[in-house]
């Protein structure tokens, strides 16, 4: 606080529009005055704010809003300094001129309201700096969104794909477990058929009817036209007939045998079977029901099961039912 | 060595056209005063007042050590005087702001050391002080009301200035001085609330932007006026 010999200035802190009207217009009291005026000496803003006053002062006048006892102060006071007279002059045809740029408004309309696009607008229009800064933004934002729609649509692209191959081995996935499944039924099947063929033999040979089993052993020498083919010549007691199948040479883990009729047509087959030694020839063992053999002409096609699973035709054994 | 300045506005150099339309006589300035001349339209007249340069390098540095900051506060105190005396509707507002600050010059001597405080605000003290010494003494009828406009010729071409002058304001500023001065009534003071509230300032500090660019609208277009035709085409 300012003292000159004793004297303490009070300085007031802050003003508002009407001391500023006041001021401007005379209307203050001696001391107010020398009150404002020390504000107006010591505050950065207050000579712009006091500028701004009497530009909102001009402006009052030229719309008419002064009352008749401003207007006259107006008048005898404010308008002396010929600075402030420019100022009117220029008010008037500044006013004018805005007049015509911007559209009049209605006093009984309320408070105008802008669309979200104006005010942007306004913004843009009042700081460009906002407006550049904006217009990066967006830009950066589109150029985003193009370069995530096409790495998403890549990534899209890879995934279709990956969901398409994900698909196939699926398929082939149930293929193979349905192969499986008849394969495992067909060995269910054989197994059981086995086991219902073992289960006759026992009870034959526990019932020590050994005439209900009747032996044959066969040549792969022969032709199917010899007239000396073996035969087996079948009884009403006749239960089962057991096909011995020499082997030349034992090469295979197991073999297959498949029973065929004149025609070439298969009957039934019998698989995994190892061969074994009978009186020092090595031979494949087969006994087949008599009631599924009628009289005529059959044949054997004996297969050698590699380690590989696959198989190599070996011979042919053929013989007649009587 | 002093050098007496023989001039009648505060220092030699604040002086400027009077009132009354009258123009000074033009005294060259001196040493530091010359660049301080420049920043204000000169035109001095003998006066009584005389202070000599010493008196004006105390004030100087009383006002700041650093000269060139020292010549800002004197431009900016000056301004504000001149502001002072107008309001107080003095014929003579600069005359008596020059008075004002050779008055404070001189009593510098007697003061400085106990003074306490913003040096602007003694200056307001004096020009009080010499207010009451003039009341009435300088002042002048009040003028008749600038009804009439100009002839329908000259208002064209201002208009036409106004309009170049319009133009060549920043765009940012071109709108914010149009969209500050639309509207009446409540209308009017909605828009400048929103208004301040886009360009996030205070009402205050959107009231002198507005203010700002409409002075150098208007000096752009008293300009334009005393070229002529040739600054509008």
């Amino acid at each position: 606080m300012p003292e000159v010999k004793g004297l303490t200035i009070m300085v007031p802190k802050t003003t508002d529009a009407k001391a500023l009207r006041k001021y401007l217009l005379g209307d203050l009291s001696s001391e107010g005055q020398e009150a404002f005026e020390l504000w107006l000496m010591s505050e950065d803003e207050a000579y712009d704010l006091v500028l701004a006053a009497e530009d909102d002062l001009i402006d009052e006048f030229l719309a008419g809003k002064l009352s008749p006892t401003e207007s006259q102060q107006f008048h005898d006071r404010f308008l002396i300094a010929p600075e402030r007279q420019r100022k009117l002059e220029f008010s008037r045809m500044f006013r004018e001129y805005a007049d015509r740029k911007t559209v009049p408004a209605t006093a009984a309309l309320p408070a105008p309201t802008r669309s979200f696009w104006q005010e942007l607008g306004a913004i843009f229009r009042l700081q460009p700096a906002f407006g550049a800064v904006s217009v990066a933004l967006v830009l950066l934002m589109i150029g985003g969104s193009v370069w995530s729609g096409v790495t998403s649509s890549r990534l899209q692209n890879r995934l279709d794909s990956t969901t398409t191959v994900l698909h196939e081995v699926e398929t082939q996935r149930q293929d193979l477990q349905l192969r499986l499944a008849e394969i495992q039924a067909t060995s269910k099947q054989l197994a059981s058929q086995l086991a219902l063929m073992d289960e006759a033999v026992a009870e034959l040979k526990s019932a020590g009817v050994s005439g209900g089993v009747i032996a044959l052993s066969l040549s792969s020498i022969l032709p199917r036209s010899s007239t000396n083919l073996p035969t087996a010549q079948l009884t009403p007691a006749t239960r089962l007939i057991e096909f011995t199948l020499p082997l030349l040479d034992d090469n295979y883990p197991s073999y297959s045998v498949v029973l065929a009729d004149d025609g070439g047509e298969s009957l039934g087959n019998r698989q995994r079977r190892t061969a074994k030694s009978k009186d020092g020839v090595k031979v494949v063992v087969v006994t087949m029901p008599s009631k599924d053999l009628a009289t005529g002409e059959y044949s054997f096609k004996l297969s050698g099961i590699t380690s590989a699973d696959s198989t190599e035709d070996i011979a042919e054994y053929y013989f007649r039912i009587r | 060595m002093s050098q007496m300045l023989k001039s009648s506005s505060a220092l030699g150099f604040p002086g400027s056209r009077r009132y009354n339309g009258a123009q000074r006589k033009a005294v060259a300035p001196n040493g530091d005063l010359r660049r301080l001349r420049s920043l204000s339209s000169t035109y001095p007249k003998p006066d009584p007042d005389e202070i000599t340069q010493d008196q004006l390098n105390l004030l100087l540095d009383w006002l700041d050590p650093d000269r060139e900051k020292a010549g800002i506060r004197y431009e900016q105190i000056r301004r504000r005087l001149v502001k002072i005396f107008v309001c107080r509707a003095s014929n003579v507002p600069e005359e008596l702001a020059d008075k004002t600050i050779n008055r404070v010059a001189r009593k510098l001597p007697e003061i400085r050391a106990t003074y306490v405080g913003d040096p602007a605000h003694y200056f307001a003290g004096v020009a009080v002080n010499i207010l009451r010494e003039t009341v009435r003494k300088d002042r002048i009828p009040a003028i008749g009301m600038p009804e009439s406009s100009p002839a329908t010729d000259d208002r064209e071409k201002d208009y036409s200035c106004l309009e170049k002058c319009m133009e060549k304001l920043d765009p940012g500023d071109r709108s914010l001085v149009l969209d500050y001065y639309r509207e009446e009534g409540q209308a009017k003071i909605d828009n400048r609330r929103q208004l301040a509230e886009q360009l996030g300032i205070g009402l205050n500090a959107l009231r002198i932007r507005a203010c700002r660019i409409r002075s150098d609208l208007q000096a752009c277009m008293e300009k334009c006026r005393a070229e002529g035709a040739e600054f509008a085409k």
